[in-house]
């Protein structure tokens, strides 16, 4: 009996060994450790032995069916291993294919260039104030120090309304004087974004309507090297930490002393390139302290209040940071030029 | 120029000599000057050189006159033109005899009267090239009895000029008011370079410098003789500027620890005349500097002397503002980026537009009579006015793009400009515009052409961004003259409507040239952000998650036809109550199993209590309620 045991059992280890696949491996187990199985139908001639011999056959007959089903799960978990990877092997793709992209939008360079410029001067307590796009001759000139027939309209030829007095603003410094009479006395930190117009030519530098943000600080302790410091960090914080500003005197009637800043060229950081046209430096905006003139206007005492002024051209920012060749791309809205942003 | 480099390098300036020598007959009583307007024309001086040489300038002035982009014509006008450039002051040459003449014929052996004064009305002038020209009451002209000189500060007359048969020139170097000249010569469109450097300020103390030089030179170089004696017409010799300044407001401008003596050295250097008063400082500041003013000019001088970039670089130390929200920017900032994430790209477009560019938005309807924000001198004649629609800015970019981009999702906010009553600034108003058609999606490998956008695209987009936006709009079936009729909807918030949108008149989208397949649909919105931003809640409340398990029914009702599905899906609402959480409509049929004018909408409903697991009879018991509801009020049945 017990060497008809062992024999069923090395039979049955060796046709578990040659049993390939999960289906193979499942008839083995039916027509061995099944009900109409090898090893089971010994068990019925179990009567057939002595009392003195049945426990060590029934021992021996346990170690043998959990030897098996051991080796049995453990063939059917190579088998299913087997099948998978052969079934992943099959489903190989070519990675290389294009991917499905979903239909994605856009925010305007010029809205991310807005918002680049508001965060950065939020974070130093200045907020955005808005002021309208057709204004006044006196908002927009006057009132900031430029007198009719002064030289300096000449550099910003207007777009004139048929009513009398208004104009399309020419920069939205023309916003600071409604700002400063809606605030003061208190002090101000604001940005005053917006579309500007003059009447030029249209070309791949210059456009007839274009955005501009205005910095104004009015208060009681500011000065121009308030200005120099603030204006160094924005450029830092929008170009680069290692950024150097240069500030060259200029000429605005609305501010004294006047300022241009240039930073160190994103390029090629000073050691001259075609961008810079080998200067080594880029002109990004201009500022100074705002005029007595402009503060009186405003409703604040020039002798005890000071501030600065700072206007900004976010198609300027955008044209050095993406090293865009042709301003008229702004507004003209091309898809293909758009969705590079 | 020569002045700054001096201070910048704190090295003397050299200056030309202005001595001359006059050794012909006394000009006393021959020569008299008048000047009526001491405002436009602080100063005339006159000087008289006689026997004056037609011969050649010298090769020296020649070759200045050439580098600095001057024509030498003979020595006369080539020594007033060196002396325009060298001293910074335009001069006139007249010719002595000519003026002689005029004045014989009403007062012989009288002096020459040079008399400037403000124009007569309806009086013109012949000027030096030969243009007979209409005057500005406010324009100055340089006169004598027998009639109009020149006109003054800005150009010649014909008669008194000078020519090659001249001997004896009377100079004349004078000062006028900056902004008179500019007006004058824009007026005349006269752009001399006279008028160009008298537009710019010429101070009155530069005319006797400037008339002494060029007397000199006549005389050196050309062998003239300098009549003795000088005509000044100076009513009101301007007084110097003497500014009061505080070392302390130097130091709180500029930001420099700066002394009084530093601040005293620095402006020496620029010839300002400085003298310590207490604790202040009295500055003169030099004739020759008219732009200085007040306390802030010599503020700048300081900073740029001292070097703007030797100045330190601090951060605002000053009290921080009251920080105020901007409310409408922080939402329409939030709708673009709603709107972005959504699918569609920004655009900023022109905001320069021309009534029959607008006009195509509505082709059969009433004309757009809200006046324009009009522009009298437009850059094009299409681009004349400012714009009253943003949709209409957007069509324009659409169409454009439609020759090559097979899907055009495109939003814009921006202002339109309504010339209104109030004032004479517009009202200037926000908008959103949406435009939506081509493709779905992009063509790829794994599908083919996608199917074309259509009504419920656009719907869905705005469905979405309502919903993000926890504010309620109802879609409201109405008539357009800009869109297709039976698929136009105006949008509601309550009663009050916040825009328009739907399928575009196929007339519009060909009016705009939109390069779309046949049979394509374009869809649009044009909402008004001054009705929606003030109703975008700023806070909203969050639903809490229920944990008994959902239940879901399937319900098909049929209907009329007719009835729009809103009003089915708010009746349900109704009826299902507190327990009826989602409703979703998954089939619209209409179609020969229904009888004709019916049409069948399946919902799946979801009813789930918070508090406990629903049975069986709490659900059937709402939805007999359900029915019976929807029966009575919308005449809906089962669908069986």
């Amino acid at each position: 009996m017990l060497e008809e045991l062992e024999n069923n059992y090395q039979q049955a280890a060796a046709a578990l060994a040659a049993a390939e696949g999960r289906e193979a491996l499942a008839a083995w187990h039916r027509e061995t450790l099944g009900k109409k199985g090898a090893i089971y139908l010994l068990t019925r001639n179990l009567g057939a032995l002595s009392a003195e011999e049945r426990p060590a056959f029934g021992r021996r007959l346990n170690e043998i069916k959990a030897e098996l089903e051991s080796a049995y799960d453990e063939r059917l978990a190579q088998a299913e291993a087997a099948e998978l990877g052969a079934q992943m092997a099959a489903g190989a793709l070519d990675v290389s294919l294009p991917g499905r992209r979903p239909a994605h939008g856009r925010l305007h360079i010029i809205t991310r260039t807005l918002r680049e410029i508001y965060r950065i001067f939020g974070d130093m307590g200045f907020q955005v104030y808005r002021s309208p796009d057709v204004e006044t001759d006196e908002m927009n000139f006057e009132l900031l120090n430029f007198p009719h027939h002064h030289p300096a309209r000449d550099m910003q030829d207007s777009f004139y309304t048929t009513t009398p007095g208004v104009i399309l603003r020419t920069h939205t410094s023309a916003g600071q004087i409604r700002a400063m009479r809606e605030y003061h006395p208190e002090p101000i930190r604001i940005l005053l974004p917006g579309m500007c117009y003059r009447n030029e030519q249209v070309t791949t530098r210059s456009e007839m309507q274009f955005t501009q943000v205005e910095l104004l600080a009015v208060g009681d302790d500011i000065s121009f090297a308030d200005l120099k410091g603030t204006l160094t960090e924005f450029a830092r914080r929008l170009f680069g930490a290692d950024r150097q500003t240069r500030f060259r005197a200029s000429y605005f009637p609305f501010t004294e002393p006047s300022a241009e800043m240039d930073i160190s060229c994103i390029l090629c950081n000073g050691a001259g390139c075609s961008i810079c046209k080998y200067s080594g430096w880029l002109e990004i905006l201009g500022c100074g302290m705002v005029h007595p003139v402009v503060l009186r206007n405003g409703g604040y005492d020039p002798e005890k209040t000071f501030g600065f002024a700072a206007g900004m051209g976010p198609e300027r920012i955008a044209i050095l940071k993406y090293g865009i060749d042709d301003i008229r791309q702004f507004w003209a809205n091309d898809l293909r030029f758009l969705e590079q942003f | 120029m020569a002045r700054e480099v001096a201070a910048l390098t704190d090295r003397p300036l050299r200056q030309p000599a202005y001595d001359v020598v006059m050794d012909g007959p006394p000009l006393d009583g021959r020569v008299v000057i008048t000047t009526d307007e001491p405002d436009l024309n602080p100063r005339f001086v006159a000087l008289l050189i006689e026997g004056v040489q037609q011969v050649p300038s010298p090769y020296w002035m020649q070759y200045r006159l050439r580098l600095a982009g001057q024509r030498p014509i003979n020595v006369v006008v080539d020594i007033s033109n060196y002396v325009m450039l060298e001293v910074g002051q335009p001069n006139h040459t007249f010719d002595y005899d000519v003026l002689r003449r005029r004045a014989d014929g009403y007062a012989p052996d009288g002096p020459i009267h040079i008399h400037t004064r403000l124009p007569q009305p309806g009086e013109t002038v012949t000027t030096l090239d030969g243009a007979t020209r209409k005057l500005e009451p406010y324009t100055i002209l340089v006169t004598d009895p027998a009639g109009n000189l020149s006109i003054g500060g800005i150009m010649g007359g014909r008669e008194s000029e000078i020519g090659t048969e001249t001997s004896n020139v009377l100079l004349e170097a004078a000062a006028w008011n900056f902004i008179n000249i500019r007006r004058s010569a824009n007026a005349l469109d006269l752009h001399s370079e006279a008028a160009y450097r008298f537009g710019r300020g010429v101070p009155p103390s530069l005319a006797l410098l400037g008339a002494k030089r060029a007397a000199e030179l006549l005389r050196t170089l050309a062998g003239g003789t300098v009549a003795q004696g000088i005509v000044d017409a100076y009513p009101r010799p301007t007084a110097p500027v003497v500014i009061d300044l505080d070392p302390a407001y130097v130091r709180k401008l500029s930001g420099l620890d700066l002394s009084a003596g530093d601040i005293a050295a620095l402006l020496r250097r620029l010839e300002f005349v400085v003298e310590p008063a207490g604790e202040r400082l009295h500055v003169t500041t030099p004739d020759h500097r008219l732009d200085v003013e007040g306390p802030h000019d010599l503020v700048e001088e300081v900073c740029r002397l001292y070097h703007y970039d030797r100045i330190p670089s601090t951060l605002l130390a000053d009290t921080l503002p009251p920080q105020r929200r901007n409310v409408l920017l922080e939402r329409e900032e939030r709708l673009r980026d709603l709107l972005a994430q959504l699918g569609l790209q920004e655009i900023w477009s022109y905001r320069l537009t021309g009534a029959g560019r607008e006009a195509r938005l509505l082709p059969g309807g009433p004309p757009d009579d809200r006046p324009y924000v009009t522009l009298s001198n437009p850059p094009a004649p299409d681009r004349n006015v400012m714009r009253h629609s943003v949709l209409s800015s957007v069509l324009d970019v659409a169409a454009a793009n439609s020759r090559h981009a097979p899907r055009i999702a495109l939003f814009e906010i921006g202002p339109v400009y309504l010339a209104g009553e109030d004032g004479p600034l517009p009202d200037e108003q926000s908008r959103l515009a949406i435009v939506l058609t081509g493709r779905r999606q992009g063509e790829d490998w794994t599908n083919g052409t996608p199917s074309a956008v259509d009504f419920y695209d656009l719907k869905g987009i705005l469905d979405a961004l309502f919903a993000a936006l926890h504010l309620p709009v109802g879609f409201e079936a109405t008539g357009h003259p800009s869109y297709r009729p039976g698929r136009t909807a105006r949008l509601l918030v309550g009663e009050r409507q916040i825009g328009v949108m739907g399928e575009l008149h196929p007339g519009v989208a060909r009016a705009y040239d939109l390069r779309i397949e046949r049979d394509q649909p374009v869809l649009a919105a044009d909402i008004d952000l001054e009705a929606l931003l003030p109703l975008m809640p700023d806070s909203y409340k969050y639903a809490p998650l229920l944990t008994y398990p959902p239940v879901r029914e399937d319900l098909a009702l049929v209907v009329d036809a007719a009835l729009p599905a809103a009003a089915v899906e708010s009746a349900l609402r109704a009826a299902g109550g507190a327990l009826l959480r989602e409703v979703a409509l998954f089939d619209v049929y209409q179609g020969e199993q229904l009888p004709p004018g019916k049409k069948s909408l399946a919902y799946h409903l979801t009813f789930q209590a918070p508090d406990k697991t629903l049975t069986d009879a709490d659900v059937s018991r709402q939805r007999g309620r359900i029915l019976r509801l929807l029966e009575q009020q919308l005449g809906a049945t089962l669908r069986g």
